[in-house]
């Protein structure tokens, strides 16, 4: 007993057919990559805007403090990547945080195996909220670009998702923040990025419960 | 394999090269599916009949305008089945929000259920009691029983060593007294004992 309503429906929806969208969204994985490309480009262009980069970087890219924070920064944004398009298409396996563990690890153990006796706090009484707002700051456009994206696909979980958007983008920030970062402390790294990217993870999270659902 | 799989994602790939017959079909089938899913789960879901076809359009609408986030090379049912999914526990969670409206208790009308006091309650009480003690002997114990007590029937069998049959031709012939007994006093014994 199908009701004349839902047929009405049915032949406006089928009218539709074969009218897509002109460019892609999550759904392509290629799309996805230029997004983050971007958005990792916009992050890079806040903090040298913002921060600056730091004096020979050229020279310190190399040693150990910027490895660590590289390591533990890109390996987020590589397990971001995943699971946003595992979050965002409503057929994929669901996202397990056990994408996470790599990071989480090395955070861990830089953080345990640190004896170089550099201050939790940083070298100045601003190094703590200096780090935490580039972050923040380098994450907005990135999580605004990521979340646009998402979007387009259909997220079955909008809370989660967003909070990976979030986790994506923080980590897209924090990556970015190398460039500019000072203190070259494995704990000082360890707990204020992880701090800062948790809240842009919780913006997300946020945001995407309104924004990602449809 | 499910035999909806094959012509239904081909059905989706036709979509895709702007077929619009056979995308319609494809529609219409998926209706009739979704129809019987939510129809015969109704209660489970908490909605109301009249709300099947709504469920049923929300559905539609979600699958239309998401169709690209299926990917051909994979199968076609676990992601109909997921946006089916996500669309009916949003439904079910607009209808739990919507009775949770309806039953809004305001202060105002609980404190109205104070204002009839305990009085009438006592007086149906007692009521019921004249009434009981006008019953025989053993209809009285069967009816304070079941109906006062809650026994069961099957407990009031046992404990008064008789037949279930019994209890409840006992039970129904008090009932028949009762009644008959509140229409000749004029007094409103409460309904509803049986």
């Amino acid at each position: 007993m199908a009701s004349i309503e839902t047929d009405r429906l049915i032949r406006d929806l089928s009218g539709e057919a074969g009218a897509r969208r002109g460019f892609g969204g999550v759904e392509s994985g290629r799309f996805f990559a230029v997004t983050v490309a971007l958005a990792m480009a916009a992050s890079i262009g806040v903090i040298l805007l913002g921060v600056g980069a730091r004096p020979h970087i050229g020279l310190l890219v190399r040693t150990t403090p910027f490895l660590f924070k590289i390591a533990c920064t890109l390996s987020l944004v590589v397990a971001g990547i995943i699971l946003a398009r595992r979050a965002a298409l409503p057929d994929r396996r669901a996202p397990t945080a056990l994408l996470l563990v790599p990071s989480v690890l090395l955070l861990a153990v830089g953080a345990v195996s640190d004896t170089s006796g550099l201050p939790l706090t940083g070298h100045s009484s601003l190094s703590v909220l200096h780090c935490v707002t580039a972050i923040l700051l380098a994450s907005v456009p990135a999580l605004l670009l990521i979340l646009s994206v998402l979007r387009t696909g259909a997220p079955v979980r909008p809370g989660l998702t967003g909070g990976i958007a979030g986790l994506l983008a923080g980590a897209l920030g924090a990556s970015a923040y190398t460039i500019g970062c000072v203190n070259d402390g494995r704990t000082f790294v360890a707990l204020w990025y992880s701090i800062a990217i948790l809240i842009v993870t919780a913006a997300g999270a946020a945001i995407g419960r309104r924004v990602l659902a449809w | 394999m499910n035999p909806c799989e094959r012509p239904w994602a081909d059905a989706m790939r036709a979509e895709r090269r702007g077929d619009a017959v056979a995308y319609r079909r494809l529609l219409e089938e998926i209706a009739a599916m979704l129809r019987r899913l939510v129809r015969s789960r109704l209660a489970r879901l908490r909605l109301n009949a009249d709300q099947t076809e709504d469920v049923v359009q929300e559905v539609l609408i979600g699958l239309h305008t998401k169709r690209h986030t299926w990917d051909e090379a994979r199968p076609f049912l676990p992601w109909l089945h997921a946006i089916t999914h996500y669309k009916l526990v949003d439904a079910v969670r607009q209808a739990t929000r919507e009775a949770r409206h309806r039953v809004d208790l305001t202060f105002d009308e609980f404190a109205e259920m104070f204002e009839a006091p305990a009085e009438d309650l006592d007086r149906a009480l007692l009521d019921v009691d004249r009434h009981l003690a006008e019953l025989p002997q053993g209809q009285q114990v069967v009816v304070r029983a079941l109906a006062i007590e809650g026994a069961s029937v099957k407990s009031t069998a046992d404990r008064l060593m008789t037949s279930e049959g019994a209890i409840r031709v006992t039970f129904h012939r008090a009932l028949q007294r009762l009644v008959a007994l509140a229409e000749t006093g004029g007094l409103n014994t409460r309904k509803g004992k049986d």
